[in-house]
C-alpha cells in the first residue's frame, strides 16, 4: 500500500515537474518576444554563421551537460522569433555532440583499472563519434539542400494544419494563465517592461533546469526497476531491441545522458560490449528528441515545432545512414575501440579530447568567428 | 516482433531472479554431492555420472557468471539500493561455485581408487557422515532462502561437530595400516568433506553475520 502511494506521488509530481517544464518554455518566449526586435536581430546576426551555431551548440551543451535543456532553450527562442529555423539547426547538431560529454566523463571514474577503462571510454566515445560522424555527413548536406529544414517544416505542416489554419496548442491552452500570472508579477516587481522581462528570461530558465532535473530523477526511480529487468533481457541480444529500449528509457527519463551513462559501468565490467551497446545508445539519441517537441507544443509556434522535427529528424537520418549498413557501422566502433585503447595506454589523451572536443575548441571558434 | 518485445518487457525482479538462480546452484551441487556419495560411500554404480557431475558443474559455474552479472547490472542502475544483498551474494555465490567444485573433486577421488571401496570399512570411518552433510545443506538453503536466522545459528554447530569428525577421519588415517592408495583417497574424502561443510555453514550464516565478518563464523563464535 505505501509503495502504492509512493507510486502516485511520483506520477503526480511528474505532472506537475512536466507542467513547469511546460510553462519555463512558454515563459522563456514570451521573455525573449519582450526584448523586443533589435534583441532578436543580433541574436539571429551572431548565429546566422552556421559554424558558429553549431560550436555554439556543442558548448552550450556541454556546460549544461543536457542537450534536452539547450534544445528546450533553443525551442523557445524560435517560438518567440529570436532565432530562425535555419539558424537553430546547427545549434541543435551542437546540442547533439555536447551532450555526449556526460557519458565521457563517467567514463573517466574508470580510470585506475586499464582495461576497465579502455572499455568504458570506448563505449563512451562510441556516442561521441556517431555524432560527430552524423555531423560531418549532415551539416554540409544539410547547408547545401536544408532538407531537414525542409522535411522538419512538412512535418510541422501536418500538425499546424494545412491552407493557413492557425496551430492552436492545447498544451498552450494549459499553461498560458500561469505564465500570465508570473509576467503580471514580473512586471509587478520590476515596474518597468525590460527589467521584467529579464527576471522573466532568468526565471524560466532556473524553472527549466529545476524541472529537467527532478523529471530526470523521479521518472528515473519510477521506471527503474523495470528499466533494469528490460536490460537485462536485451542484454547481448537482439541489437534492435536494444535501440528500442534506449529509444523507450530515454522516452520516459527525457535524458539520453541518463540512458548512456548507465550503460558505461556495464561495458567497463564486461557485461555489455560495445557492439551492444551501441544500438542502446542511437537509440537514446532518438529518444531525446520528444523533450524538444514537447518543449514545441507549449509554444504553440509553427517554426519551434519544426526546429523540434528538425533534430528528430537529424537523428533519425544519420540512424538510418549509418547503422543498417555494417560498413558505416563499424566506423565509429572502430573509432571507439582505437581511442580507447589510445586513451588506456596514455590517460592524458582522455583529458585532452574532453577539454578539447568539448570546450576549448568551440570557445576558440566561436571567438576566431567573432573577431573574423 | 512484438511478442518478442513483450517479452523483453517482463521479467523478474533482481532480487528474485538472483534468489531463484541461488537456490539452483545450491540444489545442483547438492544433487552433485548426493550423486558422488551414492557411488564412493556406497557403491551404487551410475552410468554416465562423470558426464553428468562435469554437466551440473559447469551449469554452477554459469549461473556465479551470471548472478554476477545480474548484480553489476543493478549497481550501475540503482547504485545504492541492496548494496550490502549485493555484496553477501558476492561473495556466497562464491562458496555455492566451491560447493560444485568440490563435489567433482569427490567424483575424481572415485576414479583415483586403485580398486572398489570396501563400503564396510568406509562406513566404519564414515558413519554416514554424507547424510548428515546432505542435512546440512537443507539447513543451509532453508537459513539462506527463507533468511532464517534460528538455521543460519544451528548450522555453526552442527558444522562444528562433523568437521571434528573429519578430524578424527584423519587423525585415525594418519595411525592406520592402510593400503596409500585407499588411505589418500580416504584422506581427500575428510578434507573435501569438511571443505564442503564449511561453505554451507559461509552461506548458512551470511544471513547472521555483519558483511566484514563473512567466512568467519568461527571467529565471530568464539567471541560471542
Amino acid at each position: 500500500m505505501k509503495k502504492k502511494l509512493e507510486i502516485v506521488y511520483k506520477i503526480l509530481a511528474v505532472a506537475a515537474l512536466l507542467y513547469l517544464f511546460l510553462v519555463s518554455i512558454s515563459l522563456m518566449g514570451a521573455a525573449f518576444k519582450g526584448f523586443g526586435k533589435g534583441f532578436a536581430e543580433n541574436l539571429i546576426r551572431t548565429t546566422s554563421n552556421p559554424f558558429v551555431g553549431l560550436f555554439i551548440g556543442i558548448l552550450a551543451t556541454s556546460l549544461v551537460q543536457s542537450s534536452s535543456t539547450t534544445t528546450s532553450v533553443v525551442v523557445g527562442i524560435v517560438g518567440a522569433g529570436g532565432l530562425t529555423v535555419g539558424n537553430a539547426i546547427p545549434i541543435i547538431m551542437g546540442a547533439n555532440i555536447g551532450t555526449t560529454v556526460t557519458n565521457t566523463l563517467v567514463s573517466l571514474g574508470h580510470v585506475n583499472r586499464r582495461d576497465e577503462f579502455e572499455r568504458a571510454i570506448s563505449a563512451a566515445t562510441v556516442h561521441d563519434f556517431f555524432n560527430l560522424i552524423c555531423v560531418a555527413i549532415l551539416f554540409p548536406i544539410e547547408l547545401s539542400t536544408g532538407y531537414l529544414e525542409k522535411t522538419a517544416t512538412f512535418m510541422s505542416g501536418i500538425f499546424s494544419g494545412v491552407g493557413g489554419i492557425k496551430f492552436v496548442s492545447p498544451i498552450k491552452l494549459v499553461i498560458k494563465p500561469a505564465v500570465g500570472l508570473i509576467q503580471k508579477a514580473a512586471l509587478l516587481l520590476s515596474g518597468s517592461e525590460l527589467p521584467a522581462y529579464i527576471l522573466m528570461a532568468v526565471l524560466s530558465l532556473v524553472i527549466l533546469f529545476f524541472a529537467l532535473y527532478f523529471i530526470v530523477k523521479v521518472m528515473k526511480s519510477l521506471v527503474v526497476n523495470r528499466a533494469e529487468i528490460i536490460l537485462d533481457n536485451v542484454i547481448n541480444k537482439s541489437p534492435i531491441l536494444g535501440l528500442f529500449a534506449g529509444l523507450a528509457f530515454t522516452i520516459v527519463v527525457q535524458s539520453s545522458s541518463i540512458t548512456t551513462s548507465l550503460l558505461i559501468p556495464l561495458v567497463a565490467a564486461g557485461i555489455l560490449t560495445i557492439k551492444a551497446a551501441f544500438p542502446i545508445t542511437i537509440g537514446a539519441n532518438i529518444g531525446t528528441t520528444t523533450t524538444a517537441i514537447l518543449a514545441s507544443f507549449a509554444t504553440g509556434n509553427v517554426s519551434a515545432i519544426t526546429i523540434a522535427f528538425a533534430h528528430f529528424m537529424f537523428n533519425l537520418t544519420g540512424t538510418v545512414c549509418i547503422y543498417p549498413i555494417r560498413f558505416f557501422r563499424v566506423v565509429p566502433i572502430n573509432l571507439a575501440k582505437a581511442f580507447g585503447e589510445l586513451a588506456a595506454k596514455k590517460k592524458r589523451y582522455a583529458i585532452i579530447y574532453v577539454l578539447g572536443v568539448f570546450f576549448l575548441m568551440p570557445t576558440l571558434l566561436i571567438i576566431i568567428s567573432k573577431l573574423f | 516482433m512484438f511478442k518478442n518485445l513483450l517479452s523483453f518487457w517482463k521479467g523478474k525482479d533482481f532480487l528474485v531472479q538472483v534468489i531463484e538462480d541461488f537456490k539452483i546452484m545450491l540444489d545442483d551441487s547438492e544433487s552433485m554431492f548426493e550423486a558422488v556419495c551414492a557411488q564412493l560411500l556406497e557403491g551404487a554404480k551410475e552410468p554416465g555420472l562423470k558426464d553428468k557431475i562435469y554437466e551440473i558443474d559447469k551449469q554452477v559455474n554459469n549461473l556465479q557468471k551470471e548472478i554476477r552479472g545480474r548484480i553489476v547490472e543493478h549497481l550501475s542502475l540503482q547504485p545504492t539500493v541492496d548494496v550490502n544483498t549485493c555484496l553477501i551474494l558476492m561473495s556466497v555465490v562464491k562458496d555455492a561455485e566451491r560447493l560444485g567444485d568440490y563435489s567433482k573433486n569427490l567424483y575424481e577421488v572415485t576414479e583415483l581408487l586403485a580398486e572398489p571401496i570396501d563400503c564396510a570399512l568406509f562406513s566404519e570411518y564414515f558413519d554416514k557422515l554424507d547424510k548428515k552433510i546432505l542435512a546440512l545443506f537443507q539447513q543451509t538453503k532453508k537459513a539462506f532462502i527463507d533468511a532464517d536466522e534460528d538455521q543460519a545459528r544451528s548450522s555453526w554447530q552442527h558444522e562444528k561437530k562433523i568437521a571434528k569428525d573429519c578430524d578424527q577421519i584423519i587423525e585415525r588415517l594418519a595411525q592406520s595400516n592402510l593400503p596409500v592408495n585407499q588411505a589418500v583417497c580416504f584422506t581427500l574424502v575428510a578434507r573435501h568433506f569438511k571443505r564442503i561443510m564449511a561453505h554451507l555453514v559461509n552461506i548458512a550464516t551470511s544471513v547472521v553475520l555483519p558483511l566484514s565478518d563473512l567466512d568467519y563464523f568461527d571467529e565471530r563464535k568464539n567471541e560471542d
